[in-house]
Parts: structure tokens; C-alpha cells; sequence
């Protein structure tokens, strides 16, 4: 595919940005904070420039595998640099890098900040901050499929790149309505959680922003004050209840939809995720009670922390970093472990967890006896090798990066257990981390350079490593039949 | 003249179902017809039996009508093809033949066998694997027995088994072992010395016999007890090659909690039923040297050995070598003309045949076509010992006659039977009545029949001729 096509379909993109954009103008117009015109420039410019990108000449070509990767890679870095302008201009932030840390944190669903006052942010901004989530949660390409009188044709490549897990399946015959399916039980279950949300008395701003971070498995607040300024049970378990919602493989929903609930049953990834769920809430529980007045108080503590940890929100309504130490290497392990595939969750994936164990038993089996045929299954179906293959490649790769990243960025000299949270927590998507980064700190602990390495890690880890290699990658750079 | 002289039957596919189908229907008197894409085969075929060969595809309506199958009585498909078979049968079926028989492979395709009978106006639908797989999953249940078949729905079970040392029935006579030792099943036949007999009340049991005995299934077990055999339950099985049989018997045996391994040598075949088999232990290798390599503890925890691949000597030579090494329990699968059958006489190794069973289901079928407008037809048709032996179940009508069907209502010990025959078992109301003297046949009854001569279609035949 050649660079017009490339830029043609970037356009779309930047457009479908701009109209993105337009609630957040509307809340600022509401509550006239002042940035209104920072938020109405930008959108402006980026209609223009989207505009005029999409008007780009470009011949039908055939969409490669690459040129999916490719694309979706630039476009959310594109996303991400113009999404963090009106930041900028807010003046709230220090530097340029910090408020695209912020952004890239926004809509890889991260939710980690260098903010330690996000309530000092303009309403408008602050809308836009977490909206962002909620646009990310799903994949601002899915989003721009759904929109965009674009070529469906090769469109499969996109969301392969874009939709987390092992493997992308469309539900029905068309992309494009496979898309609308999505977004709409992600809108339904997102209003679902607002509606619930108002009911407990959270303000309507408040309430957005909390569902929006919710949904997206962000984890961004409106205020650093968290969930004490609400001090409510009922709101922590709404909370906790849909993160972990939103942390199950979206065709579970889609199967019940269209009545095939014996199959959404069967789908095994969400077992295992559920059963890790229980696991932890009941050990860390334990391991806590000793610390709070009641049993009641720990399982309160307990489960909204899983539920927040392992659909890699981030969301705490504790300092978790002051717990035991058996309850932070449960949820450290969580961070690793993260959602199911074809969530809005990050992490490794359920599922990817399961193959690799599940692997590991028929290697053993077959070094005790070569002869064993030993096949993985999932969902009572055979995995295929190649599947196998890639999920090993991706899990080596995983940890690899988590290892150079922690090394890279210990020259920022903050502690160990301080740098690899951050890289778990930003390669995971999950928000905050142990220690000097815990859920009462920030990440502006960090230099700048930091920073900026930490949004590129976050956006491997939102990406699942392989496109944003992609870029870098020479062979997608080598000079093509182009016109 | 016979009544088979007037039906005529069609044959797609001189394959080698399709040939012991042409020899033994052609042998019973049927009008056969050979359709074969194989010159070859064809003309084989017709310079070795009395029937009428036609070369070319079974599947076309001109081929079919050269054939003359407008006028077919029974048209059966058995190339090597699934979809040829079903395509052949429907084309048939339009074309006016009255019943289409289809052989069907595929589990994919076989597990809706309804929908095509139903739908698709096919007669019949058999799967040769299918039925070598259950008749070894009931040598399984019944590990004591060298063949086990079910009559009448599942009501009457048939069970060949050898008297070994230790039996209690050693020495006493066939009033003794209902009377005596109080078992509620009847001795059909006895096999001694390659002998089949039809045993008399007089003759006595000796070591080394072959029993067929005929029973409800439920009494079985409480019989063994009395004639002091230990039945032990089948608990981990091995099988040797992972053919079609293999796959739909592993997944039964699974089904039931068996432990299960399988040995293939083909890499891709082991991975394959490894797949479709959840449970299923796979080992890619050659069974005779896993055979070697497995330790002494391992042979004896291995409960039955089944031989199920596509080479017949392999299989026998498999099965010998788990003789030698005491296995409890042994099946090879065989060819039914195969000469090596003999080699298992004497042995502990049960022999199935796919083709045997197919045979059975198909010859009993047209001679229930045969008999369709009488009385008394034929149900079902079972052979043991190579054929010498055949079990009949007739389904008697209602609406009988008693007083054209004269041994309607009449003690068994008043009629008189062909010496040849023998009532083996009657089932009314859905259970099982052990035939003895007093008892009486019903209009409504299913009668099992046990006889060593062949070729009868209905049951007034194996009573003497009453000069009336």
C-alpha cells in the first residue's frame, strides 16, 4: 500500500477525532471554566487537517497485513499527539511531554497521571481527559470503521492489530456491523453504569467521568480525593461489579444477545477469570483483616482492588501500598495477568495465561514420553500450533520488554520496586503502581524522558507489542510500487 | 420358484462391501445389479457371480436407467464415497427405486442419518464403523464373551462364550443347567471340535465347548456367578491404530471413563484423533514396539488391547503377541472373508468385521423386503461363527391368523420343529421370555429363531409340515 493511502485513511481517523472531541466543548461550554477556546481551536485545526487528509488522491490498493499494523500504530500516536493540546494549552501541566504522558495514559486506558490534582483542570479538559477512556476501551479504529465510509474490504487487518487477545473473530459476516454490536453493548453497559452510579448519588460530571473510566477499564478520576469524597459502599461495589463487567470477553455479551447462553457459558477464558477474581479476593481478605475493624470493611477493601487490578483500571479507594506484602504480590501478579481477550482490560490476557500453562502440562507430558500426542485445548476446541507459537513468542516478548524498559528507566534513579510497577502498570494499562508510584502518588516523580518512554510503553502494551514495532520496522519502510 | 426370484436389488459400488453384498445376495436368489465406475471391477464381478454388471457412474440418471433402476426393489449405495452414496440414493429414489440404502462414513454425515431418512426419502443409512465400534463396545461391557448381539431393541442379548476350567457347568447336561444350577438362559447352540450342534436336552457340557447363550441382558451377570466366572470390568484399554472404528469406539469407552490410549504411527492421523477425542491418550508410535517398550506393570494394568488397523495380519499378530503377554482381553478387526479368521479358533482373540456387520444389517433388510406382505417377517438377521450360525428375529403381526398360522396359541413342546431350528427367545410386551415348554407364541410377539441352515423367510418355515 502506498504513503497516499496510508495518509488518506489517517484522515478519516483525525477527523472522526475532531467530532470526538465536540462533547468535551459542549461540557466546557457548560461550565465555563475557561476552555472553550483551547478545546474549539483544536478542534477546529484537526477537522481542517483531517479534512484535508481524506481528500488525498489515493488508487484502490489491496490492504496488507502490515499496512494494518502500520496504520493502526501512526494513528494512535497521531491520536495521542493531538489529543494532548488542549491539555497543554489548559496550562495546567508543565510540559508538552507531560500532558501527551497524560493523554496516551487516556486512551490506552492506563489511567496513570502526572497530575496530583486533577481537579484543578478545566471541566472541559478534565471531560476530555476521561472520555478518552472510554473511546480507547473499545479502539478509536473500531470506532472509525463503525463511522467512516471507508473501504471495508481489508478492514480485518485493523482490528486484528487493534483488538486485544490471541485472536480477532467477527460475530457476523460484515465489520462494520460486528463494530456497531460492540459499541452498543459497550454503550449500553456503560449507560447502565451511570444510570447506577447517579442513583448513588454521584454528582452527574462525577459520574461521568467514574463510568467512562469504568467502561474503558481506564482508571482516571475526577479528583485526587478518589472514591472517599462519595465514602459510599453502594458506589464501590456498582464500581467494582462493572470493571469486572467490562473485564470479560466481550462475545460472551454477544452470545447471550442472540440467546446462545449454554455457549457463553462455555467459553472457558472467562472461568479462569472469574476463579483468579475469587482467589484473590479471598486471600488478600484475609491477609488484611487483622488490619480493619470488620470482615465486611476487608472484603469491601479487598474486592474493589482485584476487580480494579486485574481489568487493569487502577482505580483504588485505599493505599493499597501500605498492605502486607502477600496482598501486594497477589495484585502484582493481577497487573501481569489482566483481563480477559476481547475486553476492554489490558494486561498479558486471561487466555494467554491459560495456553501457556496449559502448554507447559503437554510439554511435560511429552518430555516423559516423546511418543505423547498431547493437544492444548480452549473452550473445548484444539488450539492451533500456530496460535500456540505466536501466544509463547508474545509472552517471551512480554517479559523482555518489561525487563529492558525497568532497565532503561532506572537511570531516572527512583527503586526498584518503584520502576517495575511503573512498567507493569504502564505496559498493563493500569494506572498506578507500589512504592514511590503508589495510588496516593504520581508519575511525576519521573523526568520528562521518562515520561515519554512510559507513553510509548503504554501504548506497546494498549497495542499488544507487534504494531508499534511495525513502524519501527524497516521492511515497512522499503520503497514500494507506489504511484 | 422363490419369492427373491422377483426382487430385483441395485448395487452401486463393486467395492468390497459391494462384492460380499453381490455374492450373498445373488447366492439368496436376488436379481443383482452392479454399477462401478472400474472396468476393473466390473468385470470381475460379473465372471465371478450370477449377476449383471454395468459400467459407469452411479450418481447418473442415464447410467441408472440403463440399469433398470426404475424397477429396483432395493437400491443400495456403497462406493467409496459419502456424497456419491447419498447423491446415487436420491437420483434412485426419483427415479422410482423403492427403497434406497445408503452407506455413510462420515460421523459428520451419519449423525443426522434421520434428517436424509426423513427429508431426503433414503431408506436406510448404515455406518459400518459405527457398528463394528458398538458390537466391540459390548464385547467390553460382556468381557467374558466372544461375541455379543443385541435382538428386538435391545431386549434379547446373544452371547457366544468358551467353557474354560473352573466353569460349574462342566459335565452337566441342558436339564441340569436350567434345573440344577438355576440359570435363567437358553443354550442355542454348541460348538465342539469346529462342530456347530443344536443341542438336545441330553447332550452334556465339556471343557473346551463354545456356548451361545440368549437371554435379557440383565441375567447375564447373576448366570456367570452361578457357572462360577469371574467378570472383571474393563478399566483401561489400549488400541492400536486410530482408523474410523477406533475414533467412535475411543469415544464411547472415554464417555463411560474408560482410560484410553491410542497408538498410531502417522503423525498427523495421531493428531488428528487426538483432537476430535477429548480424553483420549495419543502415542505416535508403532504399536508392536510401544508393545515391546511397555514395562511389565503397565501390560497387566491394561485391562483389553484392541487391534483396529487397516492391516488384517498387523492386527492378528498384535493380538497374539497381547496373548502372549496375558492381556485380558483381546479384538482385532478383521475382513470377514479373511482365511486368517481361522487362525483366532481356539484362541482368546474375538475378531469384528465391518463388513460383516453391514452384511448382516443389509441381508436381513432385503429379506424383510421379501417378506414384507407376510405375517411373520423378518426383523433382523445376525450371523455368528463365520455365517454358519444365524439368529432371525421375526415380528409377528397382530392381526395374525390362528387359524392359518397353526402354531399360533399352542404350547412350544406340541410343535414340531425342524431339528435344525430352535426357538431361542421370544420378547412380548418389551421384556424378555426364556422359550420352555408351556409357553405359548402370540399374534404381537417378536420371535428370536437360532437355526444353522439358511435361507428362510418366514417362521412357519422351520415347523414340520402338518398334513392337514
Amino acid at each position: 500500500m502506498n504513503k497516499r493511502k496510508i495518509i488518506r485513511t489517517l484522515g478519516y481517523i483525525i477527523l472522526t477525532l475532531g467530532f470526538l472531541m465536540i462533547p468535551s466543548l459542549i461540557v466546557s461550554a457548560i461550565y465555563q471554566d475557561g476552555d472553550s477556546f483551547e478545546i474549539g481551536s483544536t478542534i477546529a485545526g484537526t477537522l481542517v487537517l483531517g479534512f484535508l487528509m481524506s481528500r488525498v488522491k489515493a488508487p484502490e490498493m489491496k490492504m496488507r497485513s502490515r499496512d494494518g499494523y502500520t496504520i493502526v500504530a501512526l494513528a494512535w500516536l497521531i491520536i495521542c499527539l493531538i489529543g494532548a493540546i488542549p491539555m497543554y494549552l489548559s496550562g495546567v501541566f508543565e510540559s508538552y511531554i507531560g500532558a501527551f504522558f497524560e493523554m496516551v495514559s487516556g486512551f490506552t486506558t492506563t489511567g496513570a497521571s502526572v497530575l496530583s490534582n486533577p481537579e484543578y483542570l478545566p471541566h472541559g479538559v478534565g471531560f476530555w481527559r476521561c472520555f478518552s477512556h472510554w473511546v480507547g476501551g473499545m479502539g478509536v479504529l473500531v470506532f472509525v470503521m463503525m463511522v467512516a465510509p471507508m473501504n471495508n474490504e481489508n478492514s480485518m487487518h485493523l482490528v486484528k492489530a487493534e483488538v486485544p487477545g490471541p485472536t480477532a473473530g467477527k460475530l457476523v459476516p460484515r465489520m462494520k456491523e460486528t463494530s456497531m454490536i460492540n459499541y452498543g453493548i459497550y454503550a449500553f453497559l456503560t449507560l447502565m453504569c451511570f444510570i447506577l452510579l447517579l442513583i448513588g448519588k454521584v454528582p452527574v460530571y462525577d459520574a461521568l467521568c467514574l463510568s467512562f473510566g469504568t467502561a474503558g477499564t481506564g482508571g482516571f478520576s475526577p479528583s485526587s480525593v478518589g472514591f472517599a469524597a462519595y465514602n459510599s459502599y453502594y458506589v464501590e461495589m456498582v464500581v467494582s461489579v462493572f470493571m469486572i463487567l467490562f473485564g470479560v470477553n466481550f462475545n460472551v455479551y454477544f452470545l447471550i444477545l442472540i440467546k446462545k447462553v449454554k455457549d457463553a457459558f462455555r467459553i472457558e477464558e472467562v472461568w479462569w477469570y472469574f476463579g483468579f477474581i475469587a482467589f484473590s479476593t479471598i486471600t488478600i481478605m484475609a491477609n488484611i483483616m487483622h488490619t480493619l475493624p470488620s470482615a465486611g470493611q476487608a472484603f469491601r477493601y479487598s474486592f474493589f482492588q482485584v476487580a480494579s487490578i486485574i481489568t487493569t483500571t487502577g482505580f483504588a479507594t485505599v493505599d493499597f501500598n501500605q498492605w502486607p506484602e502477600y496482598s501486594k504480590h497477589v495484585l502484582i501478579l493481577l497487573m501481569i495477568v489482566g483481563a480477559c481477550s476481547g475486553s476492554t482490560g489490558g494486561g498479558m490476557k486471561v487466555c494467554r495465561v491459560v495456553m501457556v500453562v496449559k502448554s507447559f502440562f503437554t510439554e511435560l507430558k511429552h518430555i516423559m514420553d516423546p511418543r505423547h500426542i498431547s493437544i492444548v485445548r480452549l473452550d473445548g476446541k484444539k488450539v492451533e500450533k500456530e496460535t500456540l507459537i505466536a501466544t509463547r513468542v508474545y509472552v517471551c516478548t512480554y517479559f523482555l520488554i518489561i525487563c529492558i524498559v525497568t532497565l532503561l528507566i532506572s537511570l531516572n534513579n527512583q527503586d526498584f520496586t518503584t520502576n517495575l510497577t511503573a512498567v507493569l502498570s504502564c505496559f498493563n494499562n493500569i494506572g498506578p503502581g507500589f512504592s514511590a508510584i503508589g495510588p496516593m502518588s504520581n508519575f511525576s516523580v519521573y523526568d520528562d524522558w521518562v515520561q515519554l518512554l512510559l507513553s510509548l510503553t503504554m501504548l506497546t502494551g494498549r497495542l499488544e507489542i507487534f504494531p508499534m514495532f511495525m513502524i519501527f520496522s524497516r521492511s515497512s519502510h522499503e520503497k514500494r510500487l507506489s504511484l | 420358484m422363490n419369492k427373491e426370484d422377483h426382487v430385483k436389488v441395485c448395487i452401486v459400488g463393486a467395492g468390497k462391501v459391494g462384492k460380499s453384498l453381490a455374492a450373498q445376495l445373488s447366492d439368496s436368489g436376488y436379481k443383482v445389479t452392479v454399477i462401478d465406475t472400474s472396468l476393473e471391477q466390473v468385470n470381475n464381478i460379473s465372471n465371478s457371480y450370477d449377476v449383471i454388471c454395468y459400467q459407469g457412474n452411479g450418481a447418473s440418471t442415464e447410467v441408472l436407467e440403463d440399469a433398470g433402476v426404475a424397477s429396483a426393489e432395493i437400491f443400495i449405495a456403497v462406493t467409496g464415497s459419502d456424497e456419491l452414496n447419498i447423491l446415487s440414493c436420491l437420483t434412485a429414489h426419483e427415479l422410482g427405486a423403492k427403497s434406497t440404502i445408503a452407506r455413510i462414513r462420515n460421523a459428520e454425515y451419519s449423525v443426522q442419518s434421520d434428517f436424509y431418512t426423513e427429508r431426503f426419502g433414503l431408506t436406510l443409512i448404515f455406518n459400518p464403523d459405527y457398528n463394528a465400534a458398538s458390537e466391540i463396545m459390548r464385547l467390553m461391557h460382556l468381557p467374558i464373551a466372544t461375541k455379543v448381539e443385541l435382538f428386538a431393541h435391545g431386549k434379547c442379548q446373544l452371547v457366544e462364550m468358551k467353557v474354560e476350567e473352573g466353569n460349574s457347568l462342566i459335565g452337566s447336561n441342558l436339564i441340569d443347567f436350567s434345573q440344577k444350577h438355576n440359570i435363567d438362559l437358553l443354550i442355542c447352540a454348541i460348538v465342539r471340535k469346529g462342530q456347530i450342534m443344536i443341542p438336545t436336552a441330553q447332550d452334556v457340557i465339556q471343557l473346551g465347548d463354545v456356548l451361545c447363550l440368549t437371554g435379557s441382558p440383565a441375567s447375564f451377570n447373576d448366570a456367570f456367578l452361578k457357572m462360577n466366572i469371574k467378570t472383571k470390568r474393563i478399566k483401561s484399554v489400549m488400541i492400536a491404530g486410530a482408523s474410523r472404528i477406533a475414533r467412535y469406539l475411543a469415544s464411547a469407552l472415554v464417555k463411560e471413563h474408560v482410560k484410553v490410549t491410542l497408538i498410531e504411527r502417522d503423525h498427523t492421523k495421531a493428531v488428528k484423533i487426538a483432537d476430535e477425542v477429548p480424553g483420549l491418550s495419543v502415542m505416535c508410535s508403532d504399536a508392536m514396539s510401544y508393545f515391546e517398550s511397555m514395562s511389565d506393570s503397565d501390560v497387566k494394568n491394561t485391562d483389553a488391547l484392541i487391534t483396529l488397523t487397516n492391516n488384517d495380519e498387523y492386527n492378528l499378530i498384535c493380538g497374539m503377541l497381547g496373548e502372549r503377554k496375558n492381556i485380558y482381553r483381546i479384538v482385532t478387526k478383521l475382513n470377514a472373508d479373511s482365511t486368517l479368521n481361522e487362525m483366532c479358533h481356539n484362541t482368546r482373540i474375538s475378531s469384528v468385521s465391518k463388513e460383516d456387520c453391514a452384511a448382516d444389517m443389509i441381508m436381513s433388510y432385503a429379506k424383510s423386503v421379501v417378506a414384507a406382505e407376510d405375517y411373520d417377517a423378518i426383523r433382523a438377521l445376525y450371523r455368528l461363527m463365520n455365517g454358519k450360525l444365524e439368529f432371525i428375529e421375526f415380528k409377528l403381526s397382530l392381526d395374525i391368523d390362528p387359524a392359518v398360522e397353526t402354531y399360533i396359541n399352542k404350547p412350544i413342546r406340541n410343535l414340531k420343529i425342524k431339528p435344525e431350528f430352535l426357538i431361542a427367545g421370544i420378547i412380548r410386551d418389551r421384556a424378555s421370555i426364556m422359550p420352555r415348554g408351556n409357553d405359548e407364541i402370540l399374534p404381537g410377539d417378536y420371535v428370536i429363531v437360532c437355526t444353522v441352515s439358511k435361507s428362510i423367510l418366514q417362521l412357519k418355515d422351520i415347523f414340520e409340515e402338518t398334513k392337514a
